[in-house]
């Protein structure tokens, strides 16, 4: 058996023009990839400078689900394009120049980083983690690596891209009475990679867009299916709280910075003013779902509390030992009309798993920061 | 490497722009890691690479080679996309296959038969390949019956044109 080289790959499936198509694709999905992920780390963490803004409401849901999407449609795009190049792998020699030894270097980290952020990031919305490090730290700084990368690799591509494109294409269509080629051409390929990328968009993207939600085969959620018809992240079980969550005691404490503190039992809460507002949890991994939620309002607790116009508010749950036990309410999501504290959802009492006996719920915030079994809110 | 596929100055640009972004990101991660986390994330990085381009890459070519030399040419491109997109379909579907993920207290993870949600859309695949199949075969028949087969024209029917590419 001889060796692969490039010599072999004769196929117009492994030319310029491929590639340069192929790379459009990929860039475009990774920079989508990218810009939403940064949009996502702040509002988890928002740098001093930013506020998160409550509206639109729906803002998290759509920029995340894009996320999630966008990398799902980017494997077999990521796939194809490595298949296209793969005979320069096996070019020699393999830099020629300091030019073709930094282009070769740069592809090192584009590479790797495509593939693990991929990886990764699949096996996240799975709630699977088989490696020893922190998901969101990795992916995240992974990301900033292959987006330099993929800048370093679109300026040392530019000029050959252009090149490919702007010529024609050679696949023109055998004369009439002759067979067409059964071998796969430019376009067949192409018309491939983009109906698989497609098909793996329309199998999982009803997790998070409703009318789709019978074909999401490959999602790992279903926006439908769930206690009170909707998916959990993390159990009652999980968060160690089946016991405190339904103490007869229990009591939500409002203190901090404020004018009076407040300790209040259910009953309390339910004698309330009850507002309700139409929000979606929409949860990192993708998917989200909309449920008519109803509690009391958090500004109406601060002004019960005599705190400030503009404070902030730490939401504290009951669950232990876990990244996610706080949450940060902004000035303007803890005084957004829809920021409630919901004691019902779509008309029933909090199932235990969906944070019975009290949760977070806002407009435009990611699914892990609208805190469950809610016992604590910190004025500052 | 050849002369004409050497970068031009669009390299430099790229990477006046691109190295100080890599150099953030490698920052974020080592800051905000333990340094065996950070080999950790390196090493799995590195080893993606090499698995694509030492296993999956030369078997993913045995295959589409193997797929030449054993199906009918007019069926074989039908046949390499059904069992590429079978492989798609059943490596996004991983996990839920193999139950990584799943907790009993948290029947929401993968609510669906894993086996039956991946075999239906493996079927999907290989409907839509058929599909696509017949149709392409239907043209191909109807254009070779065409009345214009006996007159191709100027620069039509050339040997370049009616050559089968090969099958890499």
């Amino acid at each position: 058996m001889t060796t692969p080289t490039p010599v072999r790959f004769t196929s117009r499936l492994h030319d310029e023009r491929t590639a340069a198509f192929l790379g459009i694709a990929l860039g475009a999905s990774f920079s989508v990839c990218f810009a939403t992920g940064l949009l996502s780390h702040a509002a988890q963490n928002p740098p001093a400078w930013l506020e998160w803004p409550a509206r639109p409401a729906g803002l998290y849901r759509i920029t995340q689900g894009l996320h999630v999407a966008t990398g799902i449609a980017s494997i077999p795009l990521l796939l194809a394009k490595l298949w296209t190049v793969y005979p320069k792998l096996l070019r020699r020699p393999l830099f020629g120049s300091v030019a073709g030894f930094v282009e070769r270097v740069s592809i090192v980290p584009l590479v790797a980083g495509g593939i693990f952020l991929l990886f990764t990031g699949l096996a996240n919305i799975n709630q699977w983690y088989p490696w020893p490090f922190n998901f969101r730290t990795a992916h995240y700084s992974v990301a900033w690596i292959t987006i330099g990368a993929l800048i370093v690799h679109v300026g040392a591509k530019w000029t050959t891209t252009r090149t490919a494109l702007s010529h024609a294409p050679h696949n023109k269509l055998p004369a009439a009475g002759n067979p067409i080629p059964s071998g796969l051409n430019r376009r067949g390929f192409l018309g491939l990679v983009a109906g698989a990328a497609g098909l793996v968009t329309v199998l999982t993207v009803g997790e998070t867009v409703w009318p789709l939600r019978k074909l999401a085969l490959l999602a790992p959620r279903r926006p439908d299916t769930g206690p009170q018809g909707f998916p959990v992240n993390r159990s009652a079980v999980a968060a160690g709280v089946t016991v405190t969550a339904r103490d007869p005691n229990y009591r939500l404490v409002v203190d901090g910075a404020v004018g009076r503190r407040l300790e209040l039992s259910l009953a309390d809460l339910h004698s309330m003013p009850q507002h309700e507002a139409t929000l979606p949890i929409a949860c990192v991994e993708g998917w989200s779902a909309s449920r008519r939620w109803r509690g009391v309002r958090v500004r109406d607790l601060l002004d019960h509390a005599g705190a400030h116009p503009n404070a902030s508010v730490q939401v504290v749950s009951l669950q232990e030992g876990s990244s996610y036990r706080e949450s940060e309410l902004n000035p303007g999501q803890a005084h957004d009309r829809d920021t409630l504290l919901a004691l019902f959802v779509n008309g029933e009492v909090l199932h235990l798993d969906h944070g019975y006996p009290l949760r977070l719920i806002g407009p435009n915030r990611p699914g892990v920061e609208q805190t469950k079994w809610v016992t604590r809110l910190v004025v500052s | 490497m050849s002369p004409d596929e050497q970068p031009g100055t669009g390299l430099w640009v790229g990477l006046a722009i691109g190295a100080p972004v890599i150099a953030y990101g490698t920052w974020q991660l080592v800051h905000h890691s333990t340094a065996a986390r950070t080999f950790a994330v390196a090493r799995w990085a590195i080893s993606g690479v090499l698995l694509h381009d030492l296993v999956l890459v030369p078997v993913m070519l045995t295959v589409v080679w193997l797929i030449g030399r054993t199906i009918p040419s007019r069926a074989a491109n039908a046949v390499r996309a059904g069992v590429l997109g079978t492989a798609l379909v059943v490596a996004i579907d991983w996990a839920a296959l193999n139950g990584y993920g799943d907790r009993t207290d948290n029947p929401s993870i993968h609510p669906l038969n894993a086996t039956t949600a991946t075999l239906t859309a493996v079927a999907v695949v290989w409907i839509l390949v058929t599909i696509f199949w017949a149709v392409s075969w239907q043209r191909s028949r109807v254009h070779a019956r065409s009345p214009l087969a006996a007159d191709p024209g100027p620069g039509r029917g050339s040997a370049r044109n009616t050559r089968t590419p090969p099958p890499d």
